[in-house]
């Protein structure tokens, strides 16, 4: 065998060696559910899910201020109700996406990503908190935290769309900001995921009235 | 000549060496040869990562635009493919003035500098006798624009693109670690001797480009 057939051969090797784990692991989250998808196929599969997740929050969030804008407030009742419950579900599963994409995907959060995170984790504590507790101030807690999160996010929307309007390089050791991983329906990101939760979890937790 | 190639295990798969032996033989190539190979049977790669020979001493990591230990030293000599599967060799031996543009296809910045270089090509602004190489880098399977070969061709390139390749030992793409990439697009501007006379990252826009090339390449007077 020549050196470089051997090279060629020996090379193969390393490299389905070294993406073996990432694909099993890949699989073993979808272990129970009888479901045989390729890592990639999954990967797919949770990017489209998440983003078609987000639009439902969206629309949500756009049904919620509609009612809101014509005084049928009465119809929210349930949402005031179980505000800190949504503002769980909304930030948990948030942060349930997050974490799959960066620690199962292996998509790299960036540094915007990181604030957002850092906002959008103790929302689902908070959430926790005032669902046990049933505490109507909870929201108090929530709405800061989710306001400053959501500025981070549209900005973070933003230069995705307008990468001049970052540092002007992507940067070789790490992502930058403007990267994004992947665009669902043509728009859908996960600074969009994010920025659609925390403004799910602003409406949620705006709505006049104390639930009890 | 004897080219000695060792492989050896650690917990995340085959680590590979490739290393001059100290014979009476002439040792080819250099000591500081670097080797690293792709191939085309990786999942979800595709064709898009090609084999890459490094022969010269790689340089050093560009951390700051004014004060890079680049300058003045020969680039190292990049032996590969096109996406086309052609040769292509790029080094100190060239003959004429380069830009090398390194590229990933994920990148947005590589996305909006690409346009500005075509306007500078499809107006005939560049210095006389540059020769415009692109090195398509980085390449992820999971990320936008995948594959570059493809995403390339949308862009309307057409100068000549060596495709990248990994080392898998050292967990970088071969070419871009040679010239000391830190971001892309990230651009090498040598001379006629294959000395390298100015590297930067980012986005510049033509009229810029033009003026930096122009000015690395024949520096005015008062200089």
């Amino acid at each position: 065998m020549s050196v470089d057939a051997w090279k060629d051969e020996t090379l193969i090797d390393v490299y389905s060696s070294m993406r073996e784990p990432y694909r099993q692991r890949q699989t073993g989250v979808m272990a129970g559910t009888l479901i045989a998808l390729d890592g990639y196929a999954i990967t797919d599969a949770m990017e489209t899910l998440t983003a078609t997740l987000a639009i439902g929050v969206g629309m949500a969030v756009v049904a919620i201020l509609v009612l809101l804008a014509a005084g049928q407030r009465s119809l929210l009742t349930p949402v005031v109700r179980f505000r800190s419950t949504i503002t769980l579900v909304l930030a948990g599963g948030a942060m349930a996406g997050s974490l799959y994409f960066s620690e199962v995907a292996n998509y790299i959060p960036c540094r915007l990503c990181w604030f957002q995170r850092i906002a959008m984790y103790p929302l689902a504590a908070i959430g926790l908190v005032g669902m046990i507790r049933r505490d109507p101030g909870a929201r108090w807690y929530a709405l800061p935290i989710a306001i400053v999160g959501a500025g981070v996010s549209a900005w973070h929307y933003l230069i995705e769309w307008r990468p001049g309007l970052d540092t002007g390089a992507c940067s070789a050791t790490g992502p930058a900001c403007s990267d994004i991983w992947f665009r669902s329906y043509g728009f859908v990101t996960l600074a969009f995921m994010a920025l659609m939760a925390f403004v799910g979890v602003i409406v949620v937790n705006l709505i006049p009235g104390e639930d009890t | 000549m004897a080219l000695l190639a060792a492989s050896c295990s650690n917990d995340t798969g085959l680590v590979v060496v490739f290393e001059s032996t100290t014979t009476s033989e002439p040792a080819a190539p250099t000591p500081t040869t670097t080797i690293a190979s792709s191939t085309t049977t990786i999942a979800g790669y595709g064709d898009q990562l090609r084999s890459v020979i490094v022969e010269g001493d790689r340089l050093p990591p560009l951390n700051d635009f004014h004060v890079d230990p680049a300058v003045g030293r020969p680039i190292p000599t990049l032996i590969g493919e096109d996406y086309s599967g052609g040769s292509m060799s790029i080094g100190p031996d060239t003959g004429s003035p380069m830009l090398l543009v390194v590229l990933a296809h994920w990148c947005p910045h590589c996305n909006n500098e690409i346009p500005e270089l075509n306007r500078i090509r499809d107006a005939d602004l560049w210095p006389k006798d540059l020769v415009v190489v692109g090195i398509s880098s980085a390449v992820s399977p999971d990320r936008p624009n995948f594959p570059p070969e493809r995403w390339l061709e949308d862009k309307d390139w057409t100068y000549s693109v060596l495709a990248d390749g990994i080392d898998e030992d050292r967990q970088v793409f071969v070419a871009g670690d040679a010239l000391g990439v830190t971001g892309y697009p990230f651009m090498v501007v040598v001379d006629g001797n294959g000395i390298v006379r100015g590297r930067w990252s980012g986005e510049r826009g033509a009229d810029s480009l033009v003026a930096l090339v122009s000015d690395l390449i024949d520096p005015p007077a008062d200089v």
